[in-house]
């Protein structure tokens, strides 16, 4: 379990760290006096890294890429999403030592929900974007790259903007995806969402084909301190569609957590 | 088919308003406009009687003509007199409110109506949009974004952020929720294509206004194939058509009327501006540039309601009957929703049709 060194990329220092026999990859990014620890962890986000840039300019940002995802070999080890969760809790732990905001998306949000559940003390706040953990009303998660594309999308019109990204890549994370989750609902998670003791956003877009718009509900009745919230005319891939409306709310939330509802944009037009 | 009762609440002396938007409020007198708004809601209490079965509201500004700049408020009014009939918001002007305020209002008044409620979204007319300001060139996306939020605030049950493009609220949990569920009856107005899609998309039924029998038609041909092609087909309640409206005992008298009116100046009917503010307004809706150079500025005209101002159905009743049962043969119109309150006949005059309507038109209408 020894960092295997760092090298200075577009996304930031590029380094690695073991744990349980994988090499995980991480970019980490930061500005001279970061306010605060954020960790990432990216799963389908299809290479975006917007938010990962905007939340860089004011906390030290470290993106972890899961085991089986990218450019890392096929995840065939991890038997659960708990088990992996508890893997990258442990790659977490040695890049960040202190506290930090815990951010996942899609299926990096349900095993962000897990690494939550088995080291709390290690999260002080939770954003979970467009998690695929509970879905009540289930449909596909898998399909050729197309498929896949046009269920990420509201618009699907708008899948040639989205980055080229080698179909075995999506291929392999989908095969790890659905053999973790079953394409279904996590019945258990939902049971233990009550658990969560930290602060915690869940978004959704408004358009979302692959998440019923019930399953937010769920999120915001059991997790204690949580908000819940729609981005409007995004699909699952919602920093593909409304980038700049991703970044404003889990900006705010990672700043202000719960208190990011009260209203501190001025009305005065001409003073 | 039904018929609806368009409670437009004009002020009585809407004759002497000049053809221009707005009209200004040196013209309202106190005792006339209390005097008004109790005429109107004892016509919408007759239409009810004589067998009306929706009475509808509808957001105008900075007019007497149709005097409902805060259509929830006349409705909730109304609804305490008309206890049978369906409560038809026909509509807000969504681009101009707060959605989540909508969505309580609507909320509100399905419950003092114990579910009787039609929920309508429409855009306006041009000069609507300067009623708070709004800039033209966003109305139909602020519409489509308002109207996916008033259905998220009326269903959704559990307290939600909405991070839009037009509306950001970081706490919506309206209360009270719709009586009905999981949402009142939905139309949207509209002709454009986009609109219509969306209706169809959403399984919300349409609503069209003043325009000719054949134009209805072209709409309504639309928007079938696209709910046909989202799996489903409107019902009759889910096509309406508003139109204005002359009734007579007979033709002739309802000719004589015209005339009389023709023989008596300009109609006040129309929302004329200047034409620097209408070209404008045109302009910006449409995404095109406006040069204020290249016009000059002058004296009121032209009239940005354009279709509004003319009658749809006039003359007696068996010519009214032909003409409403176009609609519903062409057009497939299960609601007409009627604007009596011409601009020269009186309050008694409107109840004197109210009663020929439903003595001698709504029987035959019943029957299609």
């Amino acid at each position: 379990m020894t960092q295997a060194g760092q090298r200075r990329t577009a996304a930031g220092k590029e380094g690695y760290v073991e744990v349980d026999g994988f090499r995980i990859r991480y970019w980490e990014s930061s500005p001279p006096r970061a306010v605060g620890a954020v960790v990432m962890l990216e799963g389908m986000t299809w290479g975006l890294s917007t938010l990962r840039d905007a939340l860089a300019q004011k906390y030290r940002v470290v993106a972890l890429e899961l085991p089986g995802f990218g450019a890392s070999p096929a995840n065939t080890r991890s038997q659960s999403v708990q088990e992996l969760a508890n893997t990258v809790a442990q790659a977490a732990a040695q890049v960040v030592p202190e506290k930090y905001t815990l951010i996942g998306t899609s299926f990096g949000a349900n095993v962000a929900l897990w690494q939550t559940l088995q080291a709390p003390n290690k999260v002080e706040a939770l954003v979970l974007i467009a998690p695929i953990a509970l879905r009540p009303a289930a449909g596909p998660l898998a399909g050729t790259l197309q498929e896949t594309a046009r269920r990420l999308l509201a618009h699907s019109e708008q899948a040639r903007s989205l980055p080229s990204i080698d179909p075995a890549i999506v291929a392999k994370e989908q095969t790890l995806v659905q053999r973790l989750t079953g394409g279904g609902h996590d019945a258990e998670a939902e049971h233990r969402l009550g658990e969560i003791p930290c602060a915690t956003l869940v978004l959704f877009g408004s358009e979302d084909k692959m998440v019923a718009p019930e399953a937010a509900r769920l999120y915001r009745e059991r997790i204690p301190n949580s908000n819940i919230a729609f981005v409007y005319d995004a699909g699952h891939l919602i920093e593909a569609e409304r980038p700049e409306a991703l970044i404003n709310a889990v900006s705010d939330y990672v700043e202000l957590r719960e208190t990011f509802i009260v209203g501190r944009q001025t009305g005065i037009i001409n003073p | 088919m039904k018929a609806s009762y368009l409670g437009a609440m004009g002020y009585a002396q809407r004759y002497n308003f000049p053809t221009t938007w707005p009209i200004p409020p040196i013209y309202h007198d106190p005792e006339t406009s209390v005097r008004s708004y109790q005429e109107g809601m004892e016509e919408c209490e007759f239409a009810e009687e004589m067998g009306f079965e929706w009475v509808s509201f509808s957001e105008h500004h900075y007019s007497g003509r149709i005097a409902t700049g805060t259509p929830a408020v006349m409705a909730a009014a109304v609804a305490e007199r008309c206890k049978k009939a369906k409560i038809a918001m026909l509509g807000h002007l969504l681009t101009l409110n707060n959605p989540v305020r909508v969505a309580e209002e609507l909320g509100l008044l399905d419950n003092l109506t114990n579910g009787r409620l039609v929920i309508g979204f429409l855009r306006g007319t041009p000069n609507e949009d300067q009623t708070y300001s709004v800039n033209p060139a966003e109305g139909r996306a602020r519409l489509l974004e308002g109207m996916d939020l008033v259905i998220k605030a009326l269903t959704e049950p559990q307290p939600f952020s909405w991070e839009g493009r037009y509306y950001q609220f970081r706490t919506v949990a309206v209360w009270p929720r719709p009586v009905q569920q999981p949402l009142p009856p939905m139309v949207v107005a509209t002709r454009s294509d986009d609109m219509l899609q969306y209706a169809a998309e959403h399984k919300l039924g349409l609503a069209v206004s003043f325009v000719p029998v054949d134009q209805m038609a072209g709409v309504v041909k639309k928007y079938y194939a696209w709910c046909a092609e989202a799996g489903w087909q409107p019902t009759p309640d889910q096509i309406v058509y508003r139109g204005s409206i002359y009734l007579a005992e007979t033709d002739k008298q309802a000719e004589a009327w015209l005339e009389g009116v023709k023989h008596a100046g300009p109609v006040p009917g129309g929302i004329a501006m200047r034409p620097t503010v209408s070209r404008a307004i045109q302009a910006a809706r449409a995404g095109e540039e406006f040069d204020l150079r290249n016009i000059l500025a002058g004296g009121v005209q032209g009239d940005v309601a354009g279709a509004a101002r003319a009658l749809n159905f006039m003359g007696g009743p068996d010519t009214v009957v032909k003409q409403i049962k176009a609609f519903h043969d062409q057009c497939g119109v299960g609601v007409v929703d009627l604007f009596f309150q011409q601009p020269r006949v009186s309050h008694r005059e409107v109840m004197q049709e109210i009663e020929l309507f439903g003595r001698a038109v709504l029987p035959h209408i019943k029957e299609f």
